[in-house]
């Protein structure tokens, strides 16, 4: 099987698929999966850029909202996970991953799905950990505060990753899991972004809950993107054990290092997308937990016995089998014609996960507005005069990425 | 206006130069400058024969030559010399041997500082950009141990080259949707949004479901491989028009790929040339290289430090070599003593500080 791996998207999917059917051409050969390592930006339409945390020269509508709208399909089974620039309302609607597109998958939260004998799992957001031990309490419209946040990287999800234990064979995540710089040539790496030296030094560099999730989930690929720069790793997990080979990859700009082909062991076609079993499991057994207000948790890394709901899953996708729900669309995708139209802004009930829900025979809570004691959660969102909270400290999540973009991005090839 | 230079020093002048050139004043009727008050008239005494006058003849001119060779005195240059202004003179064509000496040469009808820059824009152009030509400059590689599954070889595309693949015949093997879903969308009201606005309608924007017909003015002729040959690839801007004009949002630097100097530019200008248009500025070779060819596993736990490397501790760690800290001493073997007596003792304990004195 060959995997295409790509950095950031940000909405470019134009592009992107563009040179993976040129690689094809030119190297005849086929790619079976695209796997997008965040910042895919699956902004629908105009009301989507009001949950997109980008600076206002950014916000564009890019090209995901044709794949979304069916005008044109992706050419390759794509997957990925979100970043810290995102359509945050939409991503929410598929908490539990789903269709984003038709041929497009978003892993979810966190998620693991297979792709073939191919199991892969994501979590998305980056880290923060002002904001690790919170449920997720941002709903949409977003204040100018949570649409800051609401891609900050749970500590639940972490736990219900944490809880899998059958091995995985390739992992994404948006940030880089910290330390992992160590492992590869980050003198080299500081040469090209020397911005980054301090905080390599200081190992503040990259998710704290990524390398956790490394060190227990050891897969033998990992793949992220955020730092819009290629880095190679490569971390033995102890003596004589299992080995994981990072690498991280750049945005789609020509020139630059965005994509990477892989050829993994698998077995024959045809692949397609399906439900993981022991993820399933997880996700029914862990979603009484379900955070989702500010209130402050501690999951911890505790393992939970599982096997009973392990037996009811398998039960499950026997009858029903493993393919995920269709693509159903929620809200009108943009039309060029008439730009400036608006919908709605609130939150929209995707079938895709209503379905998922039922399947499980789990409650449906994404829009719960009320804590834990009944009361309502302040769903009024700030006008633009209205202050954004300062003592958060946001500004090295964009700031330093999209502002020293261009220096010193000398291709290493 | 053009200011004539000729910074040529002349050599010292010799015995048969100074009677050379006095040759030529004479044949030539001239009086150079550096002949002094130099006659005709005392220059006819060839009639005197005696060696000693003309010896004192000769140092007299000599004297005067070297007095006319100081440098208040502008020496025009041979008059057989053509310099050509090439700002004027286009058809002019340097000679080769002149040509070569024109790094110690200044005899340029021109400004200097022209020159200059003109030639570091020659500099220039000796860096070549094959921005789809990017030949790896890592260390040989030495192929991935240990891992559980093998990454992409580097020939791995030899094993396809006899397979031809029909792009054209690629499937639309499009996952995740089907012919016609009609799941009954529930749409969550604008609860307790000030800006929640009305939902639209969804007889104004659900429109049969997936039938994929082509929307707005982009029609897409081939549903699954539309995006190929679909009119509007560029990308679409707020304020544009369906199908943005290809020179729109020029901000330079298009035709200079990889060299993004602008944090913004590739909103703006680099991503301009879309990679439908030209694919080859998108694809780079090394995306179907090993990217850890050269890396060595590094065995370490993140959670912790680095436990065990090729790479010596100080390399590795981030501190300075003058305080990379110190190696954990063996533990050392006790001292055995042979009596009980206090004197024995602290004889024992000098002579084992004398031994590892030295």
């Amino acid at each position: 099987m060959k995997i295409a791996v790509e950095g950031c998207m940000h909405g470019d999917l134009d592009n992107v698929y563009a040179t993976l059917l040129h690689l094809e051409k030119v190297e005849n050969t086929k790619i079976d999966l695209l796997i997008c390592c965040g910042d895919f930006q699956a902004v629908r339409n105009k009301n989507d850029l009001e949950s997109l945390n980008v600076p206002s020269h950014y916000r564009s509508m890019n090209s995901f909202w044709k794949y979304y709208s069916g005008q044109v399909v992706a050419p390759v089974p794509t997957v990925f996970i979100g970043g810290n620039h995102e359509a945050s309302n939409y991503l929410w609607e598929l908490y539990y991953g789903g269709w984003a597109a038709p041929n497009v998958y978003f892993l979810g939260f966190a998620g693991v799905i297979k792709f073939g004998n191919i199991r892969i799992g994501g979590i998305s957001g980056i880290f923060n950990q002002r904001h690790y031990h919170l449920g997720h309490y941002e709903r949409p419209p977003y204040n100018n505060n949570d649409i800051r946040s609401v891609y900050h990287v749970r500590e639940y999800d972490v736990y219900k990753l944490m809880q899998v234990k059958e091995p995985i064979d390739i992992f994404v995540s948006h940030d880089w899991p910290r330390g992992i710089t160590d492992y590869g040539n980050w003198e080299q790496l500081i040469h090209q972004k020397p911005y980054f030296e301090k905080e390599i030094k200081e190992r503040t560099l990259g998710s704290k809950a990524a390398a956790e999730l490394l060190d227990k989930l050891k897969p033998p690929y990992w793949f992220s993107a955020h730092l819009h720069c290629k880095f190679p790793a490569v971390i033995q997990h102890g003596e004589g054990g299992p080995i994981t080979k990072f690498l991280a990859l750049d945005k789609c700009i020509r020139g630059r290092n965005f994509m990477q082909i892989l050829e993994i062991e698998s077995d024959s076609g045809p692949h397609e997308i399906q439900y993981d079993e022991e993820w399933l499991t997880i996700t029914k057994n862990s979603h009484g937990l379900f955070p989702l207000t500010r209130k402050t948790t501690q999951f911890g890394s505790q393992q939970v016995d599982m096997s009973e709901c392990r037996e009811w899953i398998r039960e499950k996708l026997r009858t029903r089998g493993c393919k995920p729900f269709d693509f159903v669309q929620t809200v009108p995708s943009y039309d060029p014609v008439h730009a400036n139209a608006r919908s709605f802004l609130g939150h929209c009930r995707n079938p895709q996960t209503e379905m998922f829900l039922q399947l499980l025979e789990l409650p449906y809570l994404l829009d719960r507005t009320t804590d834990d004691q009944g009361r309502r959660k302040s769903l009024m969102p700030l006008n633009s005069s209205d202050k954004v909270d300062h003592t958060l400290n946001y500004g090295d999540e964009y700031i330093d990425i999209d502002n020293l973009d261009g220096i010193g991005l000398v291709d290493e090839d | 206006m053009f200011i004539y230079f000729c910074m040529t020093m002349p050599p010292p002048l010799t015995d048969d130069a100074i009677w050379e050139r006095s040759s030529l004043c004479k044949l030539d009727r001239c009086f150079p400058p550096f002949c002094g008050d130099f006659t005709w008239e005392s220059y006819s005494g060839e009639k005197m024969d005696e060696s000693e006058k003309r010896r004192e003849r000769l140092k007299t001119m000599r004297m005067e030559a070297a007095q006319a060779e100081l440098p208040s005195s502008p020496v025009p240059s041979a008059p057989g010399v053509h310099l050509s202004n090439p700002l004027v003179d286009s058809s002019a064509t340097p000679n080769t041997t002149e040509s070569s000496n024109a790094g110690r040469r200044f005899d340029y009808y021109t400004d200097p500082l022209s020159a200059f820059s003109s030639s570091k824009r020659r500099i220039i152009n000796y860096v070549p950009i094959h921005p789809g030509n990017n030949i790896p400059m890592g260390p040989v590689p030495s192929g991935p141990s240990g891992g559980m599954r093998s990454p992409l070889p580097a020939p791995w595309t030899q094993r396809h080259l006899n397979r031809p693949l029909n792009q054209t015949q690629r499937e639309p093997s499009v996952s995740g949707m089907r012919p016609h879903s009609s799941y009954p969308i529930r749409m969550m009201g604008p609860f307790d949004s000030p800006r929640g606005g009305s939902v639209a309608s969804s007889t104004t924007w659900n429109q049969p479901r997936h039938s994929y017909a082509a929307r707005g003015p982009c029609p897409s002729p081939g549903y699954g491989m539309g995006s190929r040959t679909n009119p509007c690839s560029g990308r679409i801007s707020d304020n544009q028009g369906p199908c943005p004009s290809p020179a729109y949002g020029i901000s330079g630097n298009q035709f200079n790929p990889g060299s993004d100097t602008g944090s913004r530019g590739e909103r703006y200008g680099t991503n301009l040339v879309t990679a439908k248009e030209k694919p080859e500025l998108y694809y780079k070779r090394s995306m179907l290289e090993d990217p850890w060819r050269s890396l060595k596993p590094v065995v370490g736990n993140l959670l912790g430090t680095v436990m065990n490397s090729k790479t010596p501790d100080c390399k590795k760690s981030w501190l300075p070599n003058s305080i990379c800290p110190e190696k954990v001493e063996e533990p050392r073997e006790p001292l055995q003593f042979q009596s009980d007596s206090l004197a024995d003792c602290l004889s024992s304990s000098l002579e084992a500080a004398v031994r590892e004195a030295t």
